[in-house]
């Protein structure tokens, strides 16, 4: 049902103009002053505004441009009734802001064709404005997205040649306690990138829908046992230590895929951003339909601002870790993504100085009720 | 009595609640006693809403759901409110059917005083 905003500062014409326009099956919102009608449009979602030009209405260029400036964007129509022979050409109307006109007398069919038009022809430039919108929006991202991954994949490999052409050109020469240790930061830059490459791959896929939610009886522990099993090195390192306080028999209902992606990367970032000799603990406890996860590190922490923006539409980058480690601020967003896909939550409580505690809710897993016979 | 004097004549009982002419039936009066929180707080709060944006579906709405719960707790003004609010909204005179909405605090506070 489109809704309309009929104002006629005499009065005169409302109540036929209601009629007509109710049982063509519209709703109404009746006014006569000029206050009202603001104060309506700012309550109510009006389609189309028609509006009685008379000289109860002394300042219909003001009026006209008022509406122009504050609903011309939304796609409300004006429509103006002419009560008697205007003050000015109805063609200055339009280009006040005005989206159409009718002189008297008025013709009831005309009135409502016009009024019909206008709702249309508004409705489809308004949805091809959003259109616009949300693509130029989804095109600065995407711009974003590839500025930031190049330079993050870039950097790695930048550093990949010049280790390789030190250890090529100088193999026969150098002790070999240096080639390992080449050897060992050439493997470190190979698994940063690496990381890099499967957040890309996972959010491109998301992204496209080619990762498909595929829920399924998950255990918490064991899959916080997996997840530690993949930083093997963290403890060498940077002398960090994870730890697993899951609780056993933590069953819940999610993807597999998207909650290992969740777990890597926010123990990536407490492992990023904590001390040397610190620790990554994961925890987990139980309330009524979910269980809620922690990842928590003792490291530098968020600062206010930067938490404000943490899980804001969008890649921010990242801020670089402990040990200078890069990042492109995909794995938090990644996070977030794949939470509120289970129809959880996360959430973030940090402090500069004493470290994060980044948290967030699983569904438990689902049990069938017993309905008896 | 044509359609007109029919009108009136609702109106005219209505206000005659309003002003205290009339009272409830002591039924009436039990059934108000477990609706009068609902009247000051729900139903101010939707008729608040309905007067600000207006919209004549609403006000129509407003009016049914009122005939509706007289008719169902055995109100009779409630009901009659209802009706002369639809009534009123259906003639598309908005001063006509803004005067009975104005009413609705009124009739709210005429249905405490009567049950308190």
């Amino acid at each position: 049902m489109n809704r309309i905003i009929i104002m006629d500062p005499p009065g005169n014409h409302l109540a036929l103009l209601a009629r007509i326009f109710w049982e063509d099956g519209y709703d109404l919102s009746l006014v006569r002053d000029e206050d009202l009608f603001w104060k309506r449009m700012k309550i109510v979602s009006f389609d189309a505004a028609i509006v009685l030009v008379s000289p109860e209405l002394p300042d219909a260029e003001a009026f006209c441009q008022r509406f122009k400036q504050e609903y011309g964007g939304q796609g409300i129509s004006l429509i103006l009734l002419f009560a008697s022979s205007a003050p000015h050409s109805p063609g200055l109307y339009l280009r006040w802001g005005a989206s159409d006109y009718l002189r008297p007398p008025w013709d009831k069919d005309e009135l409502l064709v016009i009024t019909e038009m206008n709702i249309k022809e508004r409705e489809q430039i308004h949805f091809l404005m959003e259109r616009n919108y949300i693509l130029d929006k989804a095109n600065q991202e995407k711009d974003r997205f590839f500025s930031i991954l190049s330079h993050d994949l870039k950097a790695p490999f930048q550093g990949l040649v010049g280790l390789l052409e030190i250890l090529y050109g100088e193999f026969d020469d150098l002790p070999e306690e240096e080639i390992k240790g080449y050897i060992q930061n050439i493997h470190d830059s190979t698994k940063r990138t690496y990381r890099v490459l499967e957040n890309l791959l996972d959010w491109s896929g998301f992204q496209a829908g080619r990762l498909r939610w595929s829920p399924q009886d998950l255990d918490l522990r064991v899959l916080a046992d997996d997840t530690i099993s993949l930083f093997p090195f963290c403890s060498r390192d940077k002398g960090i230590t994870l730890i697993n306080r899951v609780p056993e028999n933590f069953l819940v209902f999610a993807d597999q895929r998207m909650i290992e992606s969740v777990m890597r990367n926010l123990v990536y970032n407490g492992i990023k951003f904590s001390h040397p000799g610190g620790e990554v603990v994961i925890s987990a406890r139980e309330s009524v339909d979910y269980y809620e996860v922690s990842v928590d590190d003792q490291g530098v922490g968020i600062s206010r601002e930067n938490l404000s923006r943490i899980f804001s539409r969008g890649l921010t980058g990242s801020s670089p870790g402990t040990a200078q480690e890069t990042g492109t601020g995909m794995g938090l967003q990644l996070a977030m993504q794949f939470i509120e896909k289970h129809g959880g939550q996360i959430w973030i409580h940090s402090e500069p100085g004493e470290g994060s505690r980044v948290r967030f809710s699983l569904p438990k897993r689902q049990v069938p009720l017993d309905r008896g016979v | 009595m044509d359609s007109g004097e029919q009108r009136r004549s609702k109106y005219d009982e209505l206000l005659s609640f309003i002003d205290g002419r009339t009272v409830l039936t002591r039924e009436e009066r039990a059934a108000m006693n477990t609706l009068l929180w609902s009247f000051q707080e729900e139903w101010m709060y939707l008729w608040l809403r309905t007067r600000d944006r207006g919209l004549l579906s609403e006000i129509i709405s407003l009016a049914h759901r009122l005939q509706a719960l007289g008719r169902e707790r055995g109100i009779a003004v409630v009901t009659l409110y209802g009706q002369v609010l639809e009534e009123r909204a259906l003639s598309f005179d908005h001063t006509d059917y803004e005067e009975v909405l104005r009413l609705f605090p009124q009739l709210v506070q005429a249905l405490g005083a009567a049950v308190s």
